[in-house]
């Protein structure tokens, strides 16, 4: 077994290598080469598939890849459910991301001011090393080898987010990007080093010791490991304020990146969260009131991002920054979830289990419903060729499907039931009560979640409703407007097939959290109830159930009845103009602009979310004469001579 | 809360320091001052000084703007006359300003960048008799309908009223452009609250009103050209009394007031106060529906239907009195036509008494109504200055502090010799112009009072032996519910008038919405616009007439059902 | 949970979704004759809603546009609110066990109301639109109120489940918590002062404004049957002692429904008879303090 698991880690991280090659070599036509790179990343979900398979029946999966001499580091991959997962998101998400991106680059380049290869040639080897480090990042175990693949990461995604460089604000998001996330991978490196330092070498076991002796000794050198880590993986994670480069990046970046770096990488932050949390800190033998104190800061930071995620999410006009800021509150709930289970674990294994296993159902849900979103933003983009909200409106009767995507999307990030969204929040919810009982400031995260999650049905209806619905605005008027090639279409298919499935069969994703759980847990539990979702309380009695199937045949049942009862007096149908007080004007004209929507909180909304004020320096904004551009222009140009 | 031009004592101005000062101002300008009584006082222009004469009055002299009008007299004097009339309110003392336009070059300087009020006045002069108003910063059609064709000006004395122009396109007044990042909310020409056809176009951003636009006089009617030779002096009041469907009396009286001026008849003292009590019993019930239609318009039916309740007995009363509830027919030139039965005293003490009781329990509650004050405080907020620019009237202006009353300021009918104070608040805003109201209320079942206890005996009409000679001018002016309604009387030939210019308040109160309702939110437009207690009819002086074909037509029942 | 527990639980939800269906119009109906006599009217019969209702469902169906939302909405707003009703308590004992807790039950709720503000913004009518903003924004006061003081409620018997709420235990709490349902009650059914998204006199009915016939018949039907959902649930939960020792759940079903009436007599019909509208800022600062109120319910169950 363990040659089958060697044989496909090699296949991921080979066929990776592969993708990147032929991402270089297949420029010149973009087409194929993006079905080429779509076909490396299938080989390599499919045996990420495959070693999903065996790790979720052995528990978990060791393989030393080898060591540097010299160096106190192993190369070791490290495969448990929980981090399979992850896996499993980046390279299904990614093969989606793929597939949808082979004819939304083909315009994209198509369109580029420099010559289209040169934009091809920066997209899809940057999105394979993208794909193949972040596949790394979570794989590894060792300190060493795993901070030299976080920081890879970054790179590509750099590339990725300046794809369009040369317009201003392009670049000074990517610039953005870079700078948070070299200040948050310092805090990494120095948590790293002064483990290392203690411990001699940089393998987690031996991290785990050391964290065991300092917390005994000298816990506030513990403590401040923890919170430099912490630190880090909040940034990527998104979470106010170090996160405050998410909202600028993710629009920047073209729609299927966005798509990855809001579906997958941010979640490698909760991935590392919940890793450190349990494994190092967890394991290590924490005080209650230590792990107590961590998790409910966490929760705080977490219940923070969700307000002020979903309020300048409720507020803004423009399709990506929207979704971007959903994002930054989408990760709230990660967090609080994350900080709850952390809070809990000296005090109730089921509890603190709840609230991963909802933690986990976030970062799954989150990932299948805001890729489909930012795919849906993108196919927008293709068709109208903007993000504006003021400019859109109506688009439902020229692009269907797409309209189609945004609603199920919508209907998921809004935590509407009988979808996947709907799951996560109800088991946050369930084990905030119980946490509650316990820590009467879960409570106060409480009020903040209830609040969230209103405001994410604001911005969900936003999103769905001045894009698609009522009177066309502009940009979406045009002739030319219309549904995007079925390229483009099944990826979106795929993922609202995903979220529906997830929403009306939580076990399917229930099921593997649990065992993520199960094997990460410091102190593992026995199984928690799946299918139906029902919980029990710490004493015993039923405290919350939802059976979708039942409430889907309720619901169903209900409406083609009430359907039925608007049929049976024979009605007749008839088109008539929209009401306008009898006067006949364009329907442009009483269509109520983005910004006009959800006053008077609109202003309110607003500015709440505060921007971390950026240096600007404009020596690095690439002028048209100036290094940077000239850089670039040469490194093309050498790359399309090297090239058949 | 100061009037914007204070008129002290010995300011007080008299019909000849006006005309010395005109003079002093225009020279040679002036071509003629011709003081009727000390009430009136009628100044001749030369048109090219048109707008300085208005100025000196406006802002030398303080006066107020009361309307404009315009008279086709090309048979008798080869041109178009212009008239602008003034109120001196503190003198009693209404100063009209004629100026005669070439026939073949019809074109007058526009005061309306001096006196914002004249916008609407002077755009239905070019409307309607086609004298363009030179500078006018909106001269956009405002009166005709969107399919009249241009050029053809139906209150010019060649226009017969059987006349019927064929419909043309391309004619409608464009609507304002609306501005970046806000919506436009229609709001009419049909809406629930606006219970006449009238569109403001509201511009709103989130809700909060950044701009607004008006197209009115959907239903014009006409009835001015009708009174421009077609009718006798007596057919008129009956037509007059139409112009309104609630305070239908104010015109009737205010015609006759007119017309008597003109010709100079003493109306018996028994006449007067007859008028005087049919006038306050038609603000009494005004005010009563005003309240239940303002109360709807901010949802609170309750005290609605209890209003109208309250208000029912007056409407009885006025049909046992008149035979009708509310056109009540009584007025002719010189009087009016009938007596009151002999059992009035009794009837009206009654009703009034009841009304008093139970509209003295409401009013003590409404102080006390935290969400209703919550709805009318510090909206629809009309500065005093505002006031005296658009030359609002009646409730609006008191609410904003600027005291005019006719019955005071320039007293007819009774009021002379009747004992009432003016009700006055300085809030500015909506809640002020409710609360005058509240507060005229029994101030009017007071009056009512007063004329019951001094009813003199005697005739009821004057005696008018000989035809009214043509080529003079009276005004007649009333304190309707909803302000001054202003008549001007020229008289013709045949004892028919030349013309007949009617003034409604909510010409002028309407156009002092759009600085009313901006910055409010859209929640309050409706109860801004309803705090004026508008009176389109009135305003619009409406025939039906298609606002597609412009034909005057009566659709069958048939036709109404096809047309779904 | 067997099969059999499935059948019982759907075929009770189905009891509960179709008796508030049918008694929905008679609440409206009811509270319509008792503003009649307020108003000094001599009103319609208590039966005109239904009337209304067979009406609309035979009127003429005139459509501003045929996306699905329009086409939709109508229906899933309907269902969801009685789908609510379904899983909720009725006559003191929860028929539908396990099939939804409050989470589910709230979450029902929200996609009602989505689905109204949906449509509103679907017709593409500033009217329409304004309303569905209105609904959003008192959502984000109404819904906090509702859930925290379920919540409230839950956190005393760490149990989110409706047969768990109605065991929890009584406390201050409970008090804090009924006050801040009760002054929002007239918040929840959208009645005068705070028939804000519909505001006839405003918005010619908002998001209901580009409705008409069958679509128009299935909204206004919802709209009844919320009434009486929140107005039951106040009995249910706040109200038990009316229930609690009635032993045949039929005749505490009957007298459930009968305090429900009492309810929206005495609170929601008197005091949609003696207020004016208020504007929308005004009713979200009334319903922010709520949030409050219904927030120290919260803390207050967390802390003891």
């Amino acid at each position: 077994m363990l040659a089958a698991a060697t044989l496909s880690v090699e296949l991921i991280f080979g066929l990776m290598a592969v993708g990147v090659i032929l991402g270089v070599l297949l420029s010149r036509w973009p087409r194929a080469c993006g079905w080429a790179c779509a076909a490396v990343v299938a080989g390599a979900a499919g045996a990420a598939a495959y070693l999903a398979n065996i790790v979720f029946a052995q528990g978990h999966v060791e393989i030393i890849a080898g060591s540097i001499t010299g160096v106190p580091a192993q190369l070791v991959l490290h495969f448990t459910p929980l981090n399979v997962i992850f896996l499993l998101m980046i390279l299904g998400l990614g093969l989606v991301a793929t597939v949808y991106s082979v004819q939304y680059v083909e315009k994209v380049a198509a369109e580029s001011p420099g010559s289209s290869m040169a934009a091809v040639v920066r997209y899809y080897p940057a999105l394979m090393l993208f794909l193949g480090s972040m596949a790394a990042v979570v794989s590894i175990s060792d300190l060493l080898f795993f901070f030299i693949a976080w920081t890879l990461m970054m790179l590509p995604a750099f590339l990725l987010i300046i794809h369009d460089y040369r317009k201003r604000e392009v670049m000074r998001a990517g610039l953005k990007f870079l700078l948070f996330s070299i200040v948050g991978n310092l805090g990494i490196l120095l948590g790293i080093i002064i483990l290392y330092r203690a411990g001699g070498d940089f393998s987690f076991a031996t991290a785990r010791d050391t964290m065991t002796a300092f917390l005994q000794v000298q816990p506030w050198t513990a403590h401040l490991v923890f919170g430099l880590l912490m630190f880090g993986f909040l940034t990527k994670l998104g979470i106010y304020p170090m996160g405050d480069w998410l909202p600028d990046a993710h629009p920047a970046a073209p729609s299927p990146v966005s798509a990855l770096l809001s579906g997958v990488m941010i979640k490698l932050g909760a991935y590392d969260i919940a890793h450190m949390a349990l494994e190092l800190m967890g394991r290590a033998n924490a005080s209650s009131s230590a792990m107590m104190g961590w998790g409910m800061a966490l929760a705080a930071l977490g219940a923070l991002s969700v307000l002020l995620g979903g309020a300048a999410a409720a507020a803004n006009t423009d399709t990506k920054r929207l979704l971007a800021f959903s994002s930054v509150s989408q990760s709230g709930y990660i967090l609080v979830c994350l900080g709850i289970s952390m809070a809990f674990i000296p005090v109730s294994m089921q509890m603190a289990g709840l609230a991963f296993v909802a933690a986990m159902v976030f970062v799954i849900a989150d990932g299948i419903h805001k890729s489909l979103l930012f795919l849906t933003a993108g196919s927008v983009l293709h068709a109208t060729g903007t993000r504006d909200l003021m400019l859109l409106g109506g688009l439902g009767e020229k692009m269907p499907a797409t309209t189609k995507a945004a609603i199920v999307g919508a209907l998921s990030v809004g935590g509407i039931p009988l979808t996947a969204g709907f799951v996560g929040k109800w088991l946050l919810f369930q084990s905030a009560l119980q946490g509650a009982a316990y820590q009467p400031a879960v409570a106060i995260w409480l009020l903040a979640i209830v609040v969230g999650s209103i405001l994410s049905l604001a911005y969900a209806l936003k999103y769905v409703g001045a894009t698609y619905l009522g009177a066309p605005g502009v940009a979406s008027s045009r002739e030319d407007v219309r549904e995007v090639p079925l390229s483009m279409r099944v990826p979106q298919l795929v993922l609202l097939l995903a979220s529906v499935a997830a929403g009306l069969w939580p076990s399917l994703i229930v099921r593997p959290a649990i065992s993520a759980w199960v094997t990460t847990a410091p102190v593992p539990i026995s199984g928690m109830a799946g299918g139906a979702l029902m919980v029990e309380s710490v004493g015993g009695t039923t405290a919350g159930g939802y059976i979708p199937p039942v409430i889907l045949l309720l619901v169903g049942v209900a409406a083609l009845l009430a359907w039925g009862l608007s049929r049976l007096g024979g009605a007749p149908v008839r088109e008539v103009r929209t009401w306008q007080s009898g006067l006949e004007l364009p329907l442009a004209t009483t269509r109520l602009p983005a910004s006009g929507w959800y006053w008077p909180f609109t202003p309110v909304l607003r500015s709440i979310y505060r921007e971390i004020p950026m240096p600007d320096v404009p020596a690095l904004y690439p002028r048209p004469d100036g290094a940077f551009a000239r850089g670039w222009r040469r490194f093309e140009r050498t790359i399309a001579g090297l090239l058949p | 809360m100061s009037r914007h031009v204070e008129l002290d004592e010995d300011r007080a101005v008299t019909a000849e320091q006006i005309t010395d000062s005109m003079r002093r101002r225009l020279g040679d300008g002036l071509l003629d001052s011709r003081p009727a009584g000390p009430t009136r006082l009628y100044l001749t222009v030369d048109p090219a000084k048109i707008v300085d004469a208005a100025d000196e009055l406006f802002n030398g002299l303080g006066a107020r703007f009361v309307i404009s009008a315009g008279t086709d007299e090309r048979e008798n004097r080869g041109g178009f006359r212009v008239s602008h009339f003034f109120s001196f309110d503190d003198e009693d003392l209404y100063v009209a300003l004629h100026a005669l336009v070439p026939e073949d070059d019809p074109r007058i300087d526009s005061i309306t960048p001096i006196i914002p009020g004249a916008n609407w006045a002077e755009r239905e002069i070019q409307d309607l008799l086609g004298v363009t108003a030179e500078g006018h910063p909106d001269p956009r059609r405002l009166v005709l309908p969107d399919d009249w064709p241009a050029d053809v000006y139906p209150l010019r004395c060649d226009f017969d009223t059987r006349d019927r122009p064929a419909s043309a396109e391309g004619m409608a007044p464009p609507m304002k452009n609306r501005p970046e990042g806000a919506v436009m909310v229609p709001v009419g020409p049909y809406f629930p609250t606006q219970h006449e056809p009238e569109a403001f176009a509201v511009f709103v951003e989130g809700e909060v009103v950044v701009d607004s636009d008006y197209r009115g006089f959907y239903n014009h009617r006409g009835i001015e050209k009708l009174g421009c030779a077609d009718l006798t002096y007596n057919q008129i009041p009956f037509i007059a009394e139409r112009i309104c469907g609630i305070c239908g009396f104010v015109h009737s009286c205010a015609y006759c007031m007119a017309v008597e001026n003109a010709a100079g008849i003493e109306v018996p003292r028994r006449a007067q106060y007859i008028r005087t009590i049919f006038l306050e019993l038609e603000r009494l019930h005004s005010h009563l529906l005003w309240t239940g239609v303002a109360a709807h318009i901010i949802g609170f039916d309750t005290l609605f239907m209890q209003t109208w309740r309250m208000r029912e007995p007056v409407m009885w009363l006025c049909e046992q009195l008149t035979g009708n509830r509310k056109t009540y027919g009584m007025n002719i030139v010189g009087g009016v036509r009938r007596d009151l039965p002999a059992d009035a005293h009794e009837k009206i003490e009654k009703v009034i008494a009841d009304v008093e009781r139970e509209w003295s329990a409401l009013t003590d509650a409404v102080p006390g109504d935290r969400t209703l004050i919550a709805r009318l405080e510090d909206v629809g907020t009309l500065t005093p200055d505002q006031v005296r620019q658009t030359c609002c009237l009646g409730p609006t202006a008191r609410g904003s502090g600027v005291a005019i009353d006719l019955r005071i300021d320039h007293p007819y009918a009774a009021y002379g010799e009747l004992e009432m104070e003016k009700c006055v608040e300085d809030g500015c805003d909506t809640l002020a112009r409710t609360l005058v109201r509240l507060a005229e209320t029994p101030v009017a079942i007071d009056i009512i009072r007063q004329c019951l206890a001094k009813m003199p005996d005697g005739e009821i009409q004057a005696t008018i032996d000989e035809e009214i000679p043509p080529g003079l001018e009276g005004i007649g002016a009333v304190e309707a519910p909803r302000g001054e309604s202003f008549h001007w009387v020229l008289t013709g030939e045949n004892n028919r008038p030349k013309r007949w210019r009617v003034r409604a308040p909510s010409y002028q109160n309407l156009q002092a919405i759009g600085p009313m309702i901006h910055g409010d939110v859209l929640a309050d437009v409706p109860i801004d616009i309803g705090s004026i207690d508008p009176c389109y009819s009135c305003t619009d002086r409406m025939t039906v007439i298609d606002r597609r074909s412009g034909q005057m037509r009566v659709m069958t029942r048939e036709e109404i059902l096809d047309r779904r | 949970m067997s099969l059999t527990d499935y059948t019982q639980t759907i075929g009770f939800a189905f009891a509960n979704m179709l008796l508030v269906l049918l008694l929905a119009p008679l609440l409206e109906g009811v509270i319509r004759k008792l503003r009649a006599v307020i108003q000094s009217r001599q009103g319609p019969p208590i039966v005109q809603p239904y009337l209304d209702l067979l009406k609309l469902l035979a009127k003429e169906d005139l459509r501003v546009t045929a996306s699905p939302v329009i086409t939709w909405g109508p229906p899933v707003f309907l269902a969801a609110i009685l789908v609510a009703a379904g899983v909720m308590p009725l006559g003191g004992e929860t028929a539908a066990v396990g099939a939804g807790d409050i989470v589910v039950f709230i979450g029902l709720l929200a996609l009602a109301n989505l689905s109204l503000a949906a449509m509103g913004f679907a017709s593409g009518s500033a009217f329409s639109a304004l309303g569905a903003s209105r609904e959003m924004m008192l959502m984000l006061t109404t819904e906090p109120v509702l859930f925290i003081s379920l919540l409230a409620l839950g956190l005393q018997g760490e149990t989110l489940t409706f047969a768990g709420l109605l065991d929890a235990p009584y406390g201050i709490a409970t008090l804090i918590a009924a006050i801040a349902y009760l002054l929002a009650l007239q918040m929840y059914v959208a009645k005068v002062p705070f028939d804000i998204t519909e505001a006839e006199t405003e918005l010619m009915g908002g998001p209901l404004s580009e409705l008409s016939g069958p679509r128009l018949a299935l909204t206004q039907w919802g709209i009844f049957a919320k009434q009486f959902i929140y107005s039951s649930l106040f009995v249910q939960l706040f109200l038990p002692w009316t229930l609690q020792y009635i032993p045949s759940i039929a005749v505490a079903a009957l007298v459930n429904i009968a305090a429900v009436l009492v309810v929206d007599v005495v609170v929601v019909g008197i005091v949609m008879s003696v207020n004016p509208r208020l504007r929308l800022d005004q009713a979200v600062r009334y319903g922010m303090t709520l949030v409050g109120v219904a927030a120290i319910a919260l803390i207050w169950a967390a802390i003891l």
